[in-house]
């Protein structure tokens, strides 16, 4: 034998074996959602087991950090008088932040003080109804002040001042983080993996996924969801390098009464879900906070409104519509070819 | 006439292929090769999984909150019964597609359908 071809032979064993360094990935629950984290390798720091270990513990953490069912959670210090100033970690200030520039760029669309009117509608649980138009009016006076009108402009909950410092500006109103909160972690969740020496992996939680990384067999396609028939997709974006992707739709939490669907996404000025047509809107964005700061706004406002914010702020997005012919979309610029999507478009005025 | 060397003896392709075969039974014997398969998560464990190949038929898998009833087979699965206070995992209905998942949050399960090579049918995740 030709020492050329006994060498590449003594070789050939432990390609083979490298190329079968399968995934690994981890399922589990926190934060009223399920998360699963995949690994690629090589790894090059510990165990894919430990490194997976460690995600599920921070996912643990940040649970408790941003839960507000639990009376003693760090959230709940936000719960108190107006005019009182109180101190958060720099992991809620940077939320609390976001949820800012979230509230004054959507114009009204999204508002983390809809947590009672959420209840009140009680979407999503077992007695989902349309509750009295003067209950709704009660949770609007309390929360704002007055009884919005369209063109008003809501007043914010709080400051965030210097050394994580918040100023309430309600009474007892209960905070609710909870999307932008998982998108937060979503993105705190990938720099365990990075520090734990796993650059390439995917990560999802609650319809927030960050792809990090690339892979070696090539660019990640992250599908969306046809809201109709869950278990199947109506396209395809890749993410050549690391990205987020985030989904919100009317098929996640809803209930259905006299034949209209009542979901959990919220038109913070009316008290009722939007109803305006949509019923998905995929973001693509650099980080899942982004992501999940825009996704529900983008929902809300429709896309007239919001494709002009998504194009002025280079988010890419994607509308799906429910018409009575059936479903249609619409799509920001800047897809390029990043997008395969197989709906029909809409009619411009949409 | 030009000649080429020659690279290997016979013996040596025997060699070769008898690598190439182990290699083989090693990547298809290894676990998620034998068939689209609905797998059970608990708190991060695999509790229980099956072949969605095979018949309809229904098994419990103990949640955090008790047993919860998972029906799988004719290449689907889908969560029967669970004592979570919303049954929204109930109402998800059933999924089919490589990469689908459904949970029961309160329960701390989560069923996944697991393909044959991993690879979600071409999507990697789906939010």
């Amino acid at each position: 034998m030709r020492p050329a071809f006994r060498l590449a032979l003594l070789a050939l064993p432990l390609f083979l074996t490298s190329c079968n360094s399968k995934p690994v990935t981890r399922y589990w629950t926190a934060m009223d959602c399920n998360f699963d984290a995949t690994v690629h390798g090589p790894g090059e720091g510990v165990s894919a087991a430990k490194a997976l270990d460690l995600e599920v513990a921070e996912s643990h953490r940040l649970d408790h950090l941003f839960t507000d069912y639990d009376a003693s959670s760090p959230l709940s210090i936000l719960r108190g008088r107006k005019g009182d100033t109180v101190v958060v970690g720099p992991e809620i200030a940077l939320v609390l932040r976001k949820v800012l520039v979230s509230m004054r760029i959507s114009h009204n669309a999204f508002d983390p003080g809809m947590h009672d009117l959420k209840q009140l509608w009680g979407v999503g649980t077992e007695k989902g109804h349309v509750p009295p138009q003067d209950s709704i009016d009660l949770f609007l006076k309390r929360r704002f002040g007055f009884l919005p009108k369209p063109d008003d402009t809501l007043p914010v909950p709080f400051r965030v001042l210097p050394d994580d410092r918040v100023l309430l500006l309600t009474d007892s109103l209960p905070i609710d983080l909870g999307g932008i909160a998982k998108g937060y972690s979503v993105d705190r969740l990938s720099r365990v993996l990075d520090s734990a020496g796993w650059p390439r992996h995917l990560i999802q939680g609650g319809g927030e996924i960050i792809a990090a990384g690339r892979k070696r067999s090539g660019p990640w396609h992250i599908g969306i969801k046809n809201p109709r028939r869950n278990d199947t997709i109506v396209g395809i974006i890749r993410c050549d390098s690391t990205c987020a992707v985030s989904t919100s739709g009317d098929y996640e939490r809803y209930f259905i009464q006299d034949g209209i669907r009542y979901h959990h996404i919220f038109d913070p000025p009316t008290g009722h879900p939007a109803l305006g047509g949509t019923i998905s809107v995929t973001v693509l964005c650099p980080t899942s906070l982004d992501c999940d700061a825009f996704t529900k706004p983008l929902f809300v406002m429709g896309p007239a409104r919001s494709r002009h914010l998504a194009d002025s702020l280079g988010l890419q997005a994607y509308w799906i519509r429910e018409t009575p012919d059936g479903m249609c979309s619409r799509q920001s610029l800047g897809w390029g070819d990043r997008l395969q999507a197989s709906l029909p478009t809409c009619p411009v005025d949409w | 006439m030009r000649t080429f060397p020659r690279l290997a003896a016979p013996a040596d392709v025997l060699v070769l292929m008898a690598v190439l075969a182990a290699a083989g039974w090693s990547w298809f014997s290894s676990p998620g090769s034998d068939g689209s398969k609905a797998a059970v998560y608990v708190d991060g464990k695999r509790m229980a999984w099956w072949n969605l190949e095979g018949p309809l038929a229904l098994d419990t898998v103990e949640g955090a909150l008790g047993p919860v009833v998972v029906e799988h087979g004719r290449g689907s699965a889908r969560i029967l019964w669970a004592p979570c206070p919303h049954h929204l995992c109930m109402k998800a209905g059933s999924i089919h597609r490589t990469g689908a998942e459904l949970a029961c949050v309160p329960s701390h399960l989560v069923v996944v359908v697991e393909g044959t090579d991993g690879s979600g049918n071409g999507v990697d995740a789906v939010p």
